[in-house]
């Protein structure tokens, strides 16, 4: 489970959210660009920090304004996928993968990667470079190295703004295939009306009537 | 031929863009991802080698490091270290005056890295060092290697801040640039015409092999 309550503030404009999500579900931050739904992922996955409010995943606080609790992205087992998927491009497919596995042994990691780029119908592709696969392909790659390490929460900032119109619809129904193994709860960020009705379980409307409150500041 | 001031340019130039490495890199990626009040002051200090005249900032280093200044009697007194007149004070110029171009380089260089590569790899467990020595440092480090290169043709090339602080000893302190310019002074053409024909060399290969180098791109 997944629950925000939170508030930061910029010159031009301030965020004020507070929702939840449970296990399975996927919710979608809907919404106009600058409406503030990136920077919720970021302040989940603990590379923003809010001004106030909360942030609980499952039982443990990460975030708390009052209590001064702020524990730091590497220790928040909380999956990030950025907008252009962030992608080492110095690394191989399967070294992409590899450098965020927990353990120190490589066999068994390296026969997990496989494994799992088996189910993806990439194994064929494990020694390429990120400049040399598709759209979908470096999507994947992005999704298995992010939920390699069995992650609490999957974050994922616009899945398929990278990619062309035609192509989104066959992608859409491949990763609600491939999340649906996932009983995490996945936040999806998106401003594509056709992500809705694919892939979102609910949907949060991110919009430019965020409640005042730290004009007052 | 005298051979000498090849050696000692090539010593003093590698020792410093050694210094202007170390100190470099580390500011670079300072003023390209650190989110701090007065970067931009640090920005425009860091720069200030490149825009004021060499002898005006070799004169700055000389009372700097002279017996008349607070820093030049602690080196002294404690540490039993002179640097004016001494090979090492003209690396300490050489390494000041280029180290501009290695901040410069590593700056644009890191600015270039995606910083999404760096936060995918803080939500995937690794702690900071070990994001810049396996995502950022690889991903710069063309940059990085060109800012090295010109680094040392500048510190190579030295000569206003090297002749203020180090002089111009014969076998000691006399680099490439200070024994032509000597050469020409005494009229002693043949020594300045060997001199600055290997200085050319030296340059044109290691653009030479900079370039070349760049073009290989595995990714």
């Amino acid at each position: 489970m997944l629950l925000l309550e939170i508030e930061k503030c910029y010159d031009e404009f301030n965020l004020n959210k507070g929702w939840q999500a449970d296990k399975g579900e996927i919710v979608a931050l809907f919404g106009p660009s600058g409406s503030g739904k990136s920077l919720t992922l970021k302040a989940i996955a603990g590379l923003e920090t809010p001004d106030k409010g909360l942030i609980k995943i499952n039982s443990r606080l990460v975030f708390h304004h009052q209590k001064k609790i702020n524990i730091p992205a590497r220790d928040r087992s909380v999956a990030y996928v950025p907008q252009n998927y962030g992608l080492f491009p110095h690394m191989t497919v399967v070294e992409n993968i590899l450098f965020g596995m927990n353990g120190n042994s490589q066999e068994p990691k390296k026969k997990k990667t496989m494994e799992l780029l088996q189910r993806v119908g990439l194994e064929s592709k494990w020694n390429r470079y990120p400049g040399q696969l598709s759209g979908g392909e470096k999507q994947r790659v992005a999704l298995l190295r992010a939920l390699a390490n069995n992650p609490k929460v999957l974050l994922l900032d616009e899945p398929f703004s990278a990619v062309d119109i035609p192509a989104r619809e066959i992608l859409r129904n491949e990763i609600r295939e491939f999340l649906a193994q996932w009983r995490i709860p996945i936040v999806l960020v998106t401003h594509d009306p056709g992500d809705l009705n694919a892939l979102a379980t609910r949907v949060i409307e991110y919009g430019n009537n965020n409640k005042p409150g730290c004009l007052t500041r | 031929m005298n051979w000498m001031p090849v050696y000692l340019s090539l010593k003093i130039a590698f020792y410093a863009t050694l210094i202007s490495a170390i100190i470099g890199i580390p500011l670079g990626w300072l003023l390209a991802r650190g989110r701090f009040i007065g970067s931009n002051l640090l920005s425009s200090f860091v720069m200030l080698p490149m825009v004021l005249p060499p002898t005006v900032l070799g004169y700055y280093l000389l009372v700097l490091i002279g017996r008349q200044s607070f820093i030049g009697r602690w080196l002294q007194d404690t540490l039993q270290v002179n640097l004016v007149f001494t090979w090492q004070g003209a690396v300490l110029a050489a390494a000041i005056v280029s180290l501009p171009l290695m901040v410069r380089a590593v700056q644009a260089s890191i600015d270039s890295v995606d910083p999404n590569t760096e936060d995918v790899a803080r939500t995937l467990g690794k702690t900071e060092p070990v994001i810049f020595f396996r995502i950022t440092l690889p991903l710069a480090w063309q940059g990085i290697l060109a800012g090295l290169v010109l680094a040392f043709a500048r510190a190579m090339g030295e000569f206003g801040a090297t002749l203020m602080v180090a002089g111009n000893i014969p076998g000691k302190t006399q680099t490439l640039s200070i024994a032509i310019y000597d050469a020409v002074q005494g009229g002693n053409y043949e020594q300045a015409n060997f001199l600055v024909i290997l200085i050319s060399v030296i340059t044109i290969f290691s653009l030479w092999i900079l370039n070349s180098y760049v073009k290989i791109n595995r990714w």
